[in-house]
């Protein structure tokens, strides 16, 4: 379909969820009600983040008034789960290995009376030296996290190295080695960046009952539900037909609430007192037994010619995977596949390891391993530029990757549009590569960045109503407008008004299997699916109406509430009376839709910050924020825009202020007073710049575009600065006392020479 | 948290006739933005809370017949932030007020409560030691008032004697030409100072230093007075070699320890910059106060 | 242990039974049943719980309900009906200000709050004035512009 021909996908429609959320009426996690009375849990979680559990007795916790059941690893059936391999203990039994790792849990007539109970518990330890750090891991004398790695389950996507690695991956073409020879000059650095927490504006919560029939329904605030009841039933040990997981409205994920928390607790809670469990982190608990985007070490090093071309790189990354096998031991398997940016390079490797650490676990955040690999990427596109003495934007242009680029894994990288994208943020901002300098200590810098947007397997049901109007069955969580999409997308597929479509997001027991709401795919997988459903219902009106128009269906199309033969626009045939007709004949018209696997694609974005610094301080202050962003076509494009800024800012904590530390294993960071996300005070507006051109796949053309937009931020910010003041740091994030201390030592080294 | 008994008496007795009942478990309760925290997350064994709230004689920014001001222990940062008063007068002062947290924090939190709880990064103290507040406590045996600088003997730790209670701050008058000025360091905009200094100086007709103090907050136990700096500074004019000496005594004055915000290293290195910034501004807005007269 | 609490949520009174350490923001979302109020950090960090008090800006989260007995309070519920939103709850509807929505409550209401007492504020005015309401979904643009856009509305209505 032509863009042209669209009349409701690419208008910014306000959000169909908007007047709940801005009545206060939507109901979050915690806001869920039941009738009648209903029971609050807490976990007991290890202050320890390494020991071996001796003893866990909970007598006295079980005798305290108010007090109606205790959970520990007794009362779960003893299996390790894990989605990428099996390697945790829901509670722990053997050992805890990081400070938060779930114990026991309590559930109470209120609060205080569980938190009091949490105090009754006695556990006797054996304190297990801690690791920090995933370098200090690698080394061979290092104490295991989990001595038994070898012998645990893979499920997908792990493969265990041995030691402390959980995983290793690497992948590459052509012969780097051969490469660096041949290369006129040959860089190297390391960059370093820091776990960093999604810091979602709602803590996990969550609701469980244990039913009469033998059933359990969780009430949660997740990104996927499907997801989470798979893994439920497999805590709980019951077919997945036995749970039913809702999912509630979404106070943000960022892919921080795709691993299951305390719900299998809730669950166990409800089914040992007979009443409904409600559980809620604290926002320390929140810091502390996260999912946190995983620390990298990179060692980068790159092979140029004379002529301006990258010829060779390898990128040796060490992710710090805390203490079990979640997202960061998939996105060690994917990271090399994307690695390379938006380059093109002949001679690449990339090899990855993620390595358990006693830290929380390390898994999803928006777009998970891109903004650190970035950082290294981009960083070094400047570096060896200035180095080289090159116009840094024409060394970028050179090693473009072109359209049809295979990426490591053999994949062609399709509707590769990074030029248009860089275009479009040159313009806004106005940037000139041989003026980046705004004045004293005040200066522009520019990263490219991208993100390669799978697909996951999704189905979808569309149902006509009698009157015409139509709804759409998903299984999908409405986390960043997808359902306000779909509903344009169903609109625009069926030609109907926006008022006459509902989409909605059902349980698990009521709606097909859908996809987690993470990876920027969501509106890709189920907006196709949805195309596919209402593709499916026009094919059974347009098979009724060949009596009523005499033409064949594919000589048919949809108008305003009726069949038409094209180009005949008086040979109609009502909507309703086809819908009624049907309905007599063979039941409703209901159409299905599914996807499986896409392959990953690339979506571009480029970014120019522009900064001041306080070189006495090593305040960084941002004076202007320019993003461009490919998105094939925008359903929504204040959704999109909003996406846009919504990334940037992330990037910006993660470039300045945000990373959680730990000192010998203790979290040290567990609140928003020293967790540092940006207020409204820390950002300038961010000028938004959308670049349109239907991409090869994806619903009418629309591109994943929620990831990519924190992607660049950290190097654009780390090259602005470095061209404001002379100083490249290459870890994050770039806090003032760093920052003071590299211009320091630049000073004191030029003192000196 | 553990559960207490809830008193909210309407007079200034009441309230030091239900501290002396139990002093130890008692807790006077202004804004509640610090003992709040306190008493859920640092379990403080606090059997009765005595709001404040309702006592008249503890609130209130009036001007001192002989200049100055006093400022009731339950003034909130807000009502700083919008003083036009003090704001002419201890922009120091009204600065730091403004940074106390969020607007909403700004209308809980009081003068008194931030000063009682005895934080040494407590952005509002630091001007006040830098302009000679003077404090006024007052208990069932009457009132003293003692200098702010006496009243910090460790962080969390105050002078109060059992019984006693904070009533008002009482501001100086600032010398004939003189200024103030406030200067903070932070991670990110909404944060608790890494450092702050304050500086309130005057000037002589010739435009030297008549007089000059200042304060550091979030270098040491408690918020610290920069020892030296009026005898240095008194005749010498505002050149960047006195206040390269500003720089030299805020951070021989500095006591900083390493901590999760900041090395001690980076604290004591940005309370002599922040300090030097301090008087220089006041300087300036002390030369334009001059200025304005002529 | 429990005392009777009253005082008066968006119109209506309301009377029900606390503990003294009951905050403000437990007794409106359990006891009155209003869970517009967000409980996002308890430490008074992200403004997500954030009321008018008597007509000032507060976070309830470190409010005891006791100290509001007899008070006047407005929460996010009490701000428009879905038929009749307020001119703030339609900007933010139309500029897209609203992601995930959870630390919209309180944005609203430190943005209504803005607004009754500066009714022609600037980019910066409107930053500080939310700076204590955290959101991680929008990086506050979209929250800003609309800000401004009601102040407009407002104008407009009374001009």
């Amino acid at each position: 379909m032509e863009a042209q021909d669209l009349k409701i996908v690419g208008r910014s429609i306000p959000r169909v969820d908007v007047t709940s959320k801005l009545t206060g009426q939507a109901l979050f996690g915690e806001d869920v009600k039941l009738p009648g009375p209903l029971l609050h849990g807490k976990i007991l979680r290890s202050p320890h983040p390494h020991a071996i559990v001796k003893r866990i007795d909970t007598a006295a916790a079980e005798k305290l008034a108010g007090v109606k059941a205790v959970a520990t690893a007794a009362d779960l059936p003893d299996v390790r789960i894990g989605k990428n391999l099996k390697d945790e203990h829901y509670f722990a039994s053997d050992k805890v290995r990081f400070v938060g790792d779930r114990v026991a849990a309590v559930a109470a007539v209120s609060r205080e009376i569980a938190e009091e109970a949490l105090r009754l518990i006695e556990v006797e330890y054996e304190l297990l030296p801690a690791l920090t750090n995933p370098i200090d891991a690698m080394r061979p004398d290092a104490p295991l996290v989990h001595p038994d790695l070898m012998n645990y389950q893979v499920v997908a996507a792990a493969q265990p190295e041995g030691g402390n690695v959980c995983s290793l991956n690497s992948l590459s073409r052509g012969d780097p080695e051969a490469g660096f020879a041949e290369a006129h000059q040959v860089f190297e650095q390391q960059y370093i960046t820091e776990m960093q927490h999604q810091a979602y504006m709602e803590p996990h919560a969550c609701l469980a009952t244990y039913n009469p029939d033998n059933t359990y329904t969780v009430y949660t605030s997740t990104q996927g539900i499907f997801g989470m009841r798979n893994s439920v039933a497999e805590a709980l040990g019951v077919p997945q037909n036995r749970v039913k997981v809702v999912g509630t409205e979404i106070g943000g994920g960022f892919g921080g609430k795709i691993v299951m928390k305390d719900e299998v607790a809730a669950a166990t809670l409800s089914r040992k007192s007979g009443l409904p469990v409600r559980i809620v982190m604290t926002r320390a608990e929140d810091f502390m037994c996260g999912n946190p985007r995983a620390g990298f070490y990179i060692t980068i090093k790159t092979g140029v010619s004379k002529d301006m071309r990258m010829v060779a790189r390898t990128m040796e990354i060490v992710l710090d995977g805390g203490a079990h096998a979640m997202g960061a031991a998939l996105m060690c398997w994917a990271l090399p596949q994307f690695a390379e940016g938006p380059y093109s390079i002949p001679n690449l490797r990339v090899t990855s390891r993620c390595v358990y650490t006693n830290k929380a676990n390390s898994s999803a955040f928006r777009a998970p391993g891109g903004p650190q690999t970035n950082f290294a990427v981009e960083s070094e596109t400047e570096r060896i530029a200035t180095a080289m003495g090159w116009d840094a934007l024409a060394f970028r242009r050179k090693n473009l990757m072109p359209e049809d680029h295979p990426n490591l894994a053999g994949t062609p990288m399709r509707s590769v549009n990074v030029e248009e994208t860089l275009d479009a943020a040159l313009e806004i901002s106005g940037y000139d590569p041989a003026q980046t300098g705004l004045g004293p200590n005040r200066a522009r810098g520019l990263a490219l960045g991208n993100w390669n947007v799978g697909g996951m397997p999704t189905g979808t049901v569309l149902k006509m109503n009698d009157d015409g109007s139509a709804n759409l069955i998903t299984g999908v969580v409405d986390l960043t407008g997808v359902n306000t999409s779909l509903t344009q997308v169903v609109a625009e597929a069926l030609q109907l008004p926006v008022e006459k479509v509902t989409v909605k997001s059902l349980d698990t027991d009521s709606a097909p299997h859908a996809a987690q709401s993470a990876g920027s795919q969501t509106l890709k997988s189920m907006g196709t699916a949805a195309v596919q459903a209402a593709q499916e219902v026009k094919q059974q009106l347009f098979e009724l109406a060949v009596e009523e128009l005499d033409a064949t269906p594919d000589n048919m199309e949809l108008a305003e509430g009726e069949v038409r033969v094209q180009g005949s626009p008086e040979r109609t045939v009502a909507v309703r009376k086809l819908l009624a007709k049907h309905m007599a004949n063979s039941g409703p018209v209901v159409g299905k839709g599914g996807t499986g696997a896409f392959s990953r694609m690339p979506s571009f974005c480029a970014h120019i910050a522009d900064v001041d610094v306080d070189s006495e301080t090593g305040r960084v202050t941002l004076l202007r924020y320019c993003a461009s962003q490919d998105v094939g076509v925008a359903i929504n494009p204040v959704i999109c825009i909003g996406q846009v800024q919504g990334g940037v800012a992330q990037g910006v904590g993660m470039a300045l202020s945000e990373g959680l530390t730990y000192q010998d294993g203790q979290p040290q960071n567990t609140g928003f007073l020293d967790y540092k996300i940006p207020s409204a005070l820390d950002l300038p507006m961010i000028e938004t710049k959308l670049v349109e051109k239907p991409a090869v796949e994806g619903p009418f053309g629309a591109k994943g575009i929620g990831e990519p937009p924190c992607v660049p931020v950290p190097a654009a910010i780390a090259n602005a600065i470095y061209n404001a003041v002379g100083v490249r740091v290459t870890s994050l994030p770039i806090n003032p006392e760093k920052l003071r201390r590299a211009i320091k030592a630049k000073k004191e080294g030029q003192a000196s020479s | 948290m553990q559960n207490f008994t809830y008193h909210a008496p309407a007079s200034l007795a009441e309230a030091l006739a239900l501290k002396n009942e139990d002093d130890a478990g008692t807790r006077f309760l202004a804004g509640g933005t610090d003992l709040f925290l306190a008493m859920e997350f640092a379990g403080e064994p606090v059997k009765t809370v005595v709001d404040l709230k309702k006592i008249p004689e503890l609130t209130g920014i009036e001007e001192l017949p002989g200049g100055g001001y006093r400022l009731g222990a339950l003034t909130l940062m807000g009502q700083i932030e919008a003083h036009q008063g003090l704001r002419a007068q201890y922009p120091a002062l009204v600065d730091a007020a403004t940074v106390v947290g969020g607007p909403p924090i700004r209308n809980r939190a009081t003068l008194g409560g931030n000063i009682c709880n005895a934080s040494p990064a407590a952005d509002a103290s630091t001007p006040l030691l830098a302009l000679g507040a003077e404090l006024v406590a007052v208990s069932a045996e009457g009132e003293r008032s003692l200098p702010l600088g006496d009243f910090w003997s460790g962080p969390r730790q105050n002078a109060l004697k059992p019984g006693e209670l904070l009533k008002e701050v009482r501001l100086p008058a600032l010398p004939e030409g003189g200024a103030c000025a406030f200067e903070r360091l932070t991670r990110s905009a909404m944060d608790i100072a890494v450092v702050n200094a304050a500086a309130a100086v005057s000037l002589d007709d010739a435009g030297n230093f008549a007089s000059a103090q200042a304060a550091l907050g979030a270098v040491g136990p408690v918020v610290l007075t920069v020892d030296g700096l009026g005898d240095a500074l008194r005749g010498q004019p505002c050149s960047p070699e006195i206040l390269e000496q500003v720089r030299k005594l805020a951070e021989a004055a500095a006591q900083p320890i390493d901590d999760k915000r900041a090395s001690a290293e980076y604290r004591r290195d940005m309370a002599g910059v922040l300090a030097m910034r301090a008087v220089e501004r006041a300087q300036l807005l002390a030369r334009q106060g001059k200025g304005d007269e002529k | 242990m429990k005392s009777s609490v009253k005082l008066t949520v968006n119109g209506l009174e309301q009377e029900h039974q606390a503990e003294p350490r009951t905050s403000l923001l437990t007794f409106l979302r359990e006891q009155c049943g209003l869970t517009g109020s967000k409980r996002g950090c308890e430490e008074g960090e992200c403004g997500g719980c954030s009321v008018l008090l008597d007509g000032e800006l507060v976070t309830s989260c470190l409010i005891f309900a006791v100290e509001a007995q007899g008070a006047q309070l407005v929460t996010v519920e009490g701000l428009g009906t879905p038929h009749h939103l307020s001119p703030l709850q339609e900007a933010f509807a139309t500029d897209g200000a609203s992601q995930c929505g959870f630390c919209i409550p309180g944005m609203l209401l430190a943005a209504t709050n803005l607004l009754e007492r500066n009714p022609d504020p600037n980019e910066q005015d409107i930053r500080k004035a939310i700076s204590g309401n955290l959101c991680r979904c929008t990086g506050y643009d979209l929250i800003v512009a609309a800000i401004s856009m009601a102040a407009e509305l407002k104008k407009g209505a009374r001009g």
